[in-house]
């Protein structure tokens, strides 16, 4: 676990196309540490050099917009700006860099009130649960902890799985009241997932480890956020150690 | 004036660490701060680097794959016979000794322009003026040749279809070749995504179907197949057609030094640079020295010369039959395609690098705003471009392409040398030529001697542009001072 208890988020906006962060989405981030990555893609045929001298002054101005109106709500906040060919390419990179613990994949949300939060065992939960808490300690807004198990044999160690998160979550700073539990019998946890997201605002899942369904498909967390009407923000799984990057940046489990 | 080094003010931007140094950059040079992914401006700014080694040599190889196959084959036989193998060869050999010297510069200035960024910070705008009009134009060239080479097998595809009788009495070379010219201007003018991939596509099936192709073309020349080849003197048109030829068929080789046009995109630059620029020279060196000696075996070189630009067809027909024809067909479609579309993007960028240092007005780099594009330099290689697929004869486009890179080309080797010699603070590559001073000295010297072979035509209409070149540079730039270059102090 990291020394300090500050949770990261990066925050990718298209920054010159008039991309808009709801209000209530940067509310709910005025207790992180929020990487505001702003970047402009352009097409192959143009240098990004290039595009940098036209369009550079009009992004900083309007990073500084919002800069001004993260920091206003509360927020810490570091920016980046990058102009780029491949906008997946520099996400990854700056969450990686900027040592992130979850990226936001931002869909319109008129309003925050209920985040659903699906807990696997397998995937990351210390870093869920602090970034679950992050978003659930302003006490404005409910979590649910959402637990898909496939027959009824499993439901009470999925029960236990969620009380364990849920103190958990108490221990950080997040009023008890306002965490509600649900373990779901289902053949299949994604439809179940989609379908439990639907009268909820927000979803804070774990990224799962590249599958040959997930690149063929599309990754886990990018199908619920095209398939559910809200913002979705990805908690990063620890980085895989490599073996020139032996400086280690990702979480101890 | 403008030396693309005026960044915003810095934001509360963190830095990232891992080697990368920001703001120590000599303003002469701002080669912001080059890590493996990404070029930290002095501003913060960030711009991602995309293009790995694959697609280096993919557009390296996709550059110069289309002419030395599909179109020179009969013409270069037809000039020097079964020793025109050779001019390719000695054409790679130049190559080589350029690539090495273009290698450590690019990884010295990873930025967008390429050779004319080099030669303009190593000698001064007068010159940066000379080699980057010349780099527009050359590149035209090269891309209304590429189109040329096209609209040939476009044609041989009619001819297949037995359509071509009907339309025979049309100039079809110069209808198909400026038709396709202004499709694949409009197409880099108003986006095209994912064009690095299917470029990249291209040149995987390409080096495919030539594999398949050169491979059974050398055993059965070599007379595993029980093929007679035809008898011929190797050397029929004496030695010195080897070094006219190879003075024709050096367009082949006008595709390494793209790569650093966009050596600002190249991931990991002090390695894939110049493993993308040496590679791709080698690998099509190779495939065209085979290619001239699997064709000169089938046909003699007088029957290779009658049959065209579009020779490598009949040669495949006489190897593989009908199948063996159309997929060679099919790949010179692609290659001479492939070959423009990277051209006419270079030619871009090297307008961009001149408007970025005031040699030309900066309306010209101007990005359109809704595409993203850089509309009007793309416009302004198009336009030029499909005049002369119009007017242009395959060897004189292909000469004077060859004659304005050369010249470049000999001047990077003079850059080099200069740079190294005065060894500015900024100049730190991360690759060094091997064997300097001799690569150098020999790259600028064959360069240089490599144009004495071409013909008086493409000769004098390369000296036009040049002096051209000159002329504009003192009509309108000749106070600009690139900033920190001792030539312009």
């Amino acid at each position: 676990m990291r020394d300090s208890p500050d949770v990261r988020v990066l925050v990718p906006v298209a920054v010159l196309e008039g991309q808009v962060i709801p209000d209530q989405l940067i509310h709910l981030l005025s207790e992180t540490t929020v990487v505001l990555l702003a970047y402009h893609e352009i097409p192959e045929q143009t240098a990004p050099e290039q595009a940098r001298e036209q369009f550079e002054p009009k992004a900083r101005e309007e990073l500084d917009e919002l800069v001004s109106v993260f920091e206003s709500a509360g927020a810490t906040v570091e920016t980046r700006l990058v102009f780029t060919h491949d906008v997946d390419q520099t996400t990854e990179r700056i969450a990686t860099e900027a040592e992130c613990d979850a990226v936001l994949l931002s869909n319109p949300a008129p309003t925050i009130d209920r985040v659903i939060v699906p807990i696997k065992e397998a995937i990351n939960l210390e870093t869920i649960t602090r970034v679950a808490a992050a978003v659930g300690k302003r006490g404005d807004v409910e979590l649910t902890l959402f637990h898909a198990v496939e027959d009824d044999g499993a439901v009470s160690d999925g029960e236990a799985l969620l009380d364990e998160v849920a103190n958990d979550l108490a221990v950080l700073g997040v009023n008890r009241e306002h965490v509600s539990r649900v373990v779901v019998v289902a053949q299949n946890p994604l439809q179940a997932l989609i379908e439990g997201a639907d009268d909820h605002d927000l979803v804070v899942m774990g990224e799962e480890k590249p599958t040959l369904r997930g690149r063929l498909f599309g990754e886990t967390s990018d199908r619920v956020a095209e398939q559910t009407v809200g913002p979705v923000l990805v908690v990063r799984r620890p980085l895989d150690p490599e073996p020139d990057d032996a400086d280690g940046t990702g979480d101890s489990e | 004036m403008s030396d693309g080094n005026d960044g915003g003010s810095v934001l509360g931007a963190d830095p990232p660490g891992d080697g990368v140094r920001v703001g120590d950059a000599d303003p002469a040079v701002d080669v912001g701060a080059a890590a493996n992914e990404v070029t930290v401006l002095e501003s913060g700014t960030e711009l991602e680097r995309t293009i790995g080694l694959r697609g280096g040599l993919a557009i390296g190889i996709g550059t110069m794959v289309g002419a030395g196959i599909f179109v020179f084959p009969g013409l270069a036989a037809g000039q020097a016979g079964p020793a025109a193998a050779l001019s390719f060869a000695l054409g790679a050999v130049i190559a080589l000794l350029v690539a090495l010297p273009t290698s450590e510069l690019a990884t010295a200035m990873p930025k967008s322009g390429g050779a004319y960024y080099f030669i303009s910070r190593a000698m001064g705008s007068a010159f940066g003026a000379v080699v980057g009009i010349g780099l527009w134009l050359g590149l035209v060239f090269a891309s209304a040749f590429y189109l040329v080479g096209f609209a040939q097998y476009a044609i041989a595809v009619l001819a297949e279809l037995g359509a071509a009788s009907m339309v025979s009495d049309l100039p079809l070379v110069a209808l198909l070749g400026v038709g396709f010219g202004v499709v694949l201007t409009a197409l880099s003018m108003f986006g095209t995504e994912n064009a690095t991939k299917l470029q990249n596509s291209i040149v995987s099936l390409l080096l495919g179907i030539l594999l398949v192709f050169l491979v059974y073309g050398s055993l059965d020349t070599l007379g595993l197949f029980g093929r007679q080849t035809v008898p011929e003197e190797f050397m029929p048109y004496g030695t010195l057609s080897i070094f006219t030829t190879a003075a024709l068929v050096f367009t082949s080789y006008l595709g390494f030094a793209q790569v650093a046009t966009v050596a600002g995109e190249i991931t990991k630059p002090g390695r894939n640079l110049p493993l993308a620029m040496v590679g791709s020279v080698v690998v099509v060196g190779v495939l065209y020295v085979v290619t001239i000696l699997v064709s000169t075996g089938a046909f003699g070189s007088a029957q290779l010369a009658a049959f065209g630009e579009t020779a490598i067809v009949e040669v495949a027909r006489s190897y593989l039959g009908f199948p063996g024809a159309v997929a060679i067909l099919i790949a010179g479609l692609l290659a001479t395609v492939s070959s423009a579309n990277a051209s006419i993007l270079s030619s871009s960028r090297a307008l961009y690098a001149l408007s970025r240092d005031a040699l030309v007005p900066p309306q010209l780099a101007r990005i359109n705003l809704r595409y993203g594009t850089p509309h009007i330099a793309l416009a302004l290689v198009g336009g030029p471009t499909v005049v002369l697929v119009a007017v242009g004869r395959t060897e004189v486009l292909a000469e004077v392409a060859s004659f304005l890179h050369l010249v470049t080309y000999g001047l990077i080797c003079v850059a080099l040398i200069g740079l190294r010699r005065s060894n500015p603070a900024w100049y730190n590559p991360s690759f060094r030529v091997p064997g300097y001073p001799v690569v150098p000295v020999l790259g600028a010297l064959a360069s240089f001697s490599l144009v004495a072979f071409m013909q008086p035509l493409s000769q004098a209409v390369g000296v036009a542009v040049a002096l051209a070149a000159l002329v504009w540079y003192f009509a309108y730039a000749r106070d600009v001072r690139l900033k920190g270059v001792s030539a312009d102090a």
